[in-house]
């Protein structure tokens, strides 16, 4: 996943993907790119009676997007009696394409209405929910029922640069960062990075505004048992303003205290060109810092600055859109299709992310993957939010700006939390 | 010349067809069609139910709006006068007789073809910290400690600096090339008229170009300030409307709640607002020119 | 003081060409060079590898093309449409026609932004958001095209369309070759600034296409961009590379360009 331009940083929604049960033929975006499957057009075409050809609509680009294509590719190989066509949509201004797609004139708001409960057809498509990751499940089920297939989780984690590391005595024997898991252990590994380390070397290369930075807040607010910032209900803002103005207390204290350059253009770069000791991203960083020439790198769970192991993260997730005609063999291929590339997770997960299937991270294929055993376990403490249809308007729109102006020290903690409370009220009575 | 009525009537109607056609479908319609929605809660998806006055209401009572507002006048009243002052100066060196001429005519619109959009990606790594052409330039002419940055993008005053100064710097060749011509269109005689009298440059240029310019100077007031009231990429690039949406102009704020808010009904009810202050804006206008004028 | 004022204008015009050249020499650099001063930007190693991966791996040349083809539609439809109708407003006298004027004039004080989130819904409802036509024809009604042509087509002597219809010819000739023909220098002004003003359209193609394979310049570019980068090379490149045929037009139609922007002036 790259992070692209402003409208889309904004963007892993839980309803990331779409698996479209209507026909191909039919999707109004006959126009769109269809060339991912590559020579598999319509060669199937004499036993129509037999092949099920379903329309996925898919929203990745760059590595994300060759992976889905070879998992695709490798499907309709293996699966003659279905075929998979793949439409990509830009990210740039997919939240509009999903709802006027899916919507279709249908139904009130894209949400979990649109979405359909996947349990009648999941045994007859072979489909084990025990064989999946219980925490990822569960941010799937609502109200019992399943609606959404996950294939990965992409949690916030830790990286950083052996040889930084090294100069400064922090890495360990075992290769790991010495590092004390607790606020005044993770403070103390900065400043000793601060002061060993020569000026050019920023301790922590970090965004100093929106996605990253607001992840690492939800992380340290959950750490500390904070709740969602929305009721169960999604009724009301229910913001927990200590537990909040704390995390981001902490987090201030690190732009303060200068262990992270201030508004760097590419924390990213500053990481990969050794200028940078350690970060803070997403998994799907993984693949790029790998490709990076004479970037020795490590990988880790991000530290346990308060309580209890919690990390902001996403998933993945396969769902089934309503449609007109409710064709139950239909429904049952795409689940047949979902549930198979949650197996084969370890192709997914070239890109960093972790598979949703413990089984796939047993597989030998996986764990050849340098780097990915190492993070792995963070998939069981992903402190993910409730399910919202306004989730990410609740970040952008009412939390992330407010944020920004405590790293920026320009409003204090808590004035910023205070603020946010209101804010979230009105997106969500909107 | 006794042309039939009719045969007028139907010959006018056939050549003012396709222009009608996609005039009422796509500029009146739309008009209309906005009043209506502006009176319903509308999705991306569709119409949802009447809300009469409702966005109307919400509008007067979000300060959001209000403030976006203010973001689009405050850009009018930045970017404005500045226009107009380096346009003039601007075409003063282009009318000069020298051998450059053409050349400066070409360099001061160049940049005005540019796409909006390299513009404003343009007008990003112009003002980014550490590796932007301007801290880089600062830094080089001593300009700037070596260990220091301005962060043009992040502090809400120096991020206005900067739109306005790449807007400026993208736009001005419009305004140029009006005085420019308008210039070229003073009588030489009025001049040699002046020198004659013994005027020098600087009494030539207050006394004469400059009233002689004030038509052309009223209709790029004019017209300036309803495209500097139109302002919405090269803020949204450059600096995302932010910090805390201290620079996000109206069209920005309209754009989100439509596309981003998936709220049509509350976009249009703004778009309606937005129509009637360039309204009142081109009114006064007219008024302040004819009043002169009187 | 000749001297100051020689210098001054030589610094101005250096100002404002030198973010141009810096973007020509930045996309000719190699990718993740170290930038430390300015004069990093400048030096070698050049390399066109950047040129090559953007044209190859990315739809930037589908773009420029969609622009091109939105651009040449929008310019011959609006001006083709513009001229017969500033003919019929100029020429034939038919009824309500000092309606017709207001009705047309009124078109000057909508502007296309406080439209755009209706217009969206009047595409959808015609169905033809995402498709050239849907990017082509909102675009097409220019009440100031008319109103700029209505009064070149005024200049023109009643007289000459008398003897031309004494000699027999019909409407359609006295518009196609003899009016046209002679209000040539105004639609060519006219043709450009509607080329450059659909060149430049960004908000309804936002707006109205989602397919990648429709995108014109303004709107695809952002979305091959990092905003957090510091890498210039590959932006510069794409900016270049869409730059570079408009610059090309602009060195070719330099006088006609001037010429409508002068235009533009009158409709104050």
């Amino acid at each position: 996943m790259k992070r692209r331009f402003g409208f889309l940083v904004a963007a892993v929604l839980v309803l990331s993907m779409m698996l479209s049960a209507c026909s191909g033929g039919n999707s109004n975006n006959g126009g769109a790119n269809e060339a991912a499957n590559g020579g598999s057009e319509n060669n199937g075409a004499p036993a129509a009676g037999e092949k099920i050809t379903l329309s996925y609509w898919t929203l990745f680009s760059g590595g994300d997007g060759e992976n889905m294509d070879a998992l695709i590719a490798e499907f309709n190989k293996t699966h003659p009696n279905i075929e998979i066509k793949n439409t990509k949509l830009e990210w740039a201004e997919y939240y509009t394409k999903l709802i006027t797609a899916v919507g279709n004139g249908n139904g009130p708001d894209i949400g979990i209405s649109h979405v359909t409960g996947l349990d009648d057809v999941a045994d007859a498509a072979g489909v084990d929910w025990g064989t999946y990751n219980e925490n990822l499940l569960n941010a799937t089920v609502v109200d019992g029922k399943h609606y959404a297939v996950p294939i990965d989780t992409h949690p916030l984690i830790m990286y950083y640069n052996k040889k930084l590391l090294r100069d400064a005595g922090l890495l360990g024997e075992d290769g790991k960062p010495v590092l004390e898991q607790s606020a005044d252990g993770f403070t103390t590994f900065l400043s000793t990075l601060k002061e060993k380390l020569p000026s050019s070397v920023t301790p922590f290369a970090f965004e100093s505004k929106d996605q990253d930075p607001y992840r690492l807040w939800w992380s340290l607010y959950k750490q500390q048992g904070g709740n969602d910032v929305i009721s169960e209900d999604q009724k009301s803002a229910e913001i927990d303003a200590d537990k909040a103005a704390k995390a981001a207390g902490y987090i201030q204290d690190l732009y303060v205290k200068g262990f992270i350059k201030k508004n760097d253009p590419d924390f990213y770069k500053t990481f990969q060109s050794g200028a940078g000791a350690i970060t803070m991203t997403g998994v799907w960083a993984t693949g790029t810092w790998e490709s990076t020439k004479g970037l020795e790198f490590g990988a880790m769970p991000i530290p346990k600055i308060f309580d209890q192991e919690a990390t902001w993260g996403d998933s993945h997730t396969i769902v089934l859109p309503v449609t007109k005609d409710e064709d139950p063999a239909k429904r049952q291929a795409a689940l047949t299709f979902a549930n198979w590339v949650a197996d084969n997770g370890q192709i997914w997960a070239k890109a960093g992310h972790i598979p949703s299937k413990p089984a796939v991270i047993e597989k030998q294929e996986f764990k050849d993957m340098p780097y990915r055993s190492d993070y792995v376990a963070v998939a069981d403490t992903v402190a993910f939010g409730n399910p919202s249809t306004k989730s990410w308007q609740i970040r952008d729109l009412a939390i992330v700006k407010y944020l920004n102006e405590v790293w920026a020290n320009k409003m204090t903690p808590a004035d910023a939390i205070a603020k946010m409370q209101p804010e979230i009220q009105k997106v969500i009575d909107q | 010349m006794q042309m039939n009525r009719w045969r007028a009537d139907a010959q006018a109607l056939l050549f003012l067809l396709p222009f009608l056609v996609v005039y009422v479908v796509f500029t009146i319609w739309p008009m209309i069609k906005g009043l209506e929605m502006s009176f319903y809660k509308w999705t991306l998806i569709k119409k949802m139910k009447y809300v009469g006055l409702d966005n109307y209401n919400q509008m007067l009572q979000d300060t959001a709006f209000w403030s976006a507002v203010w973001h689009s006048l405050l850009f009018v009243i930045l970017s404005t006068p500045a226009m107009i002052v380096l346009a003039i100066v601007l075409a003063l060196i282009a009318n000069r007789r020298s051998r450059l001429q053409k050349f400066y005519r070409s360099v001061f619109f160049l940049p005005s073809i540019l796409s909006v959009a390299v513009a404003s990606f343009l007008g990003l790594f112009i003002f980014q910290p550490y590796t932007g052409l301007l801290n880089t330039l600062l830094h080089l002419i001593g300009l700037l400690p070596d260990n220091k940055e301005i962060f043009w993008l992040n502090e809400t005053n120096l991020a206005w600096i900067a739109v306005t100064l790449l807007t400026l710097w993208w736009t001005v060749g419009f305004n140029f090339i009006l005085y420019l011509s308008a210039m070229q269109d003073i009588p030489e005689d009025v001049y040699e008229a002046a020198r004659l009298d013994g005027a020098n440059d600087s009494q030539i240029f207050w006394r004469i170009t400059l009233p002689m310019l004030s038509g052309i100077t009223k209709t790029i007031t004019m017209l300036q300030i309803i495209a500097s009231f139109k302002v919405f990429l090269q803020i949204y690039i450059m600096t995302g409307g932010g910090p805390l949406d201290q620079t996000r102009p109206i069209i920005q704020y309209i754009w989100q709640t439509g596309f981003r808010e998936n709220n049509l009904g509350y976009a249009s009810a703004m778009s309606y607002m937005l129509f009637v202050i360039l309204l009142v804006l081109s009114a006064f206008q007219y008024w302040l020119n004819n009043r002169k004028g009187a | 003081m000749k001297w100051i004022i020689r210098l001054f204008s030589m610094l101005l015009a250096l100002l404002f060409i030198f973010p141009l050249i810096w973007m020509l020499i930045v996309s000719v650099k190699v990718e993740g060079m170290k930038i430390t001063t300015l004069l990093d930007w400048f030096t070698p190693p050049y390399s066109f590898a950047v040129y090559q991966e953007v044209m190859t791996q990315t739809k930037l040349m589908q773009w420029v093309w969609n622009s091109f083809f939105v651009a040449v539609c929008v310019m011959v439809l609006t001006v083709l449409m513009a001229a017969m109708a500033g003919y019929a407003m100029s020429k034939i006298n038919f009824r309500y026609k000092s309606f017709m004027f207001f009705f047309i004039l009124a078109g000057l004080l909508i502007p296309g932004e406080a439209i755009l989130i209706p217009l969206y819904q009047v595409a959808k409802d015609l169905d033809i958001l995402n498709s050239y036509q849907g990017l082509i024809f909102p675009v097409l009604a220019s009440p100031f095209a008319i109103i700029i042509l209505k009064s070149f087509f005024d200049g023109v002597p009643n007289d000459l369309i008398e003897s031309v219809q004494i000699d027999g010819g019909g409407i359609w000739r006295i518009f196609g070759s003899i009016m046209l023909p002679l209000v040539r220098p105004a639609l060519a002004s006219m043709a450009i600034l509607t080329f450059i003003g659909s060149w430049n359209n960004f908000l309804w193609p936002f707006l109205s296409v989602t397919d990648d394979n429709l995108y014109t310049l303004p709107m695809g570019i952002p979305t091959l961009m990092d905003q957090y980068t510091e890498d210039y090379v590959k932006p510069m490149v794409i900016n270049t590379i869409s730059s570079i045929p408009i610059m090309i037009l602009f060195l070719i139609f330099e006088r006609q360009i001037v010429k409508g922007i002068s235009m533009s002036g009158i409709k104050g």
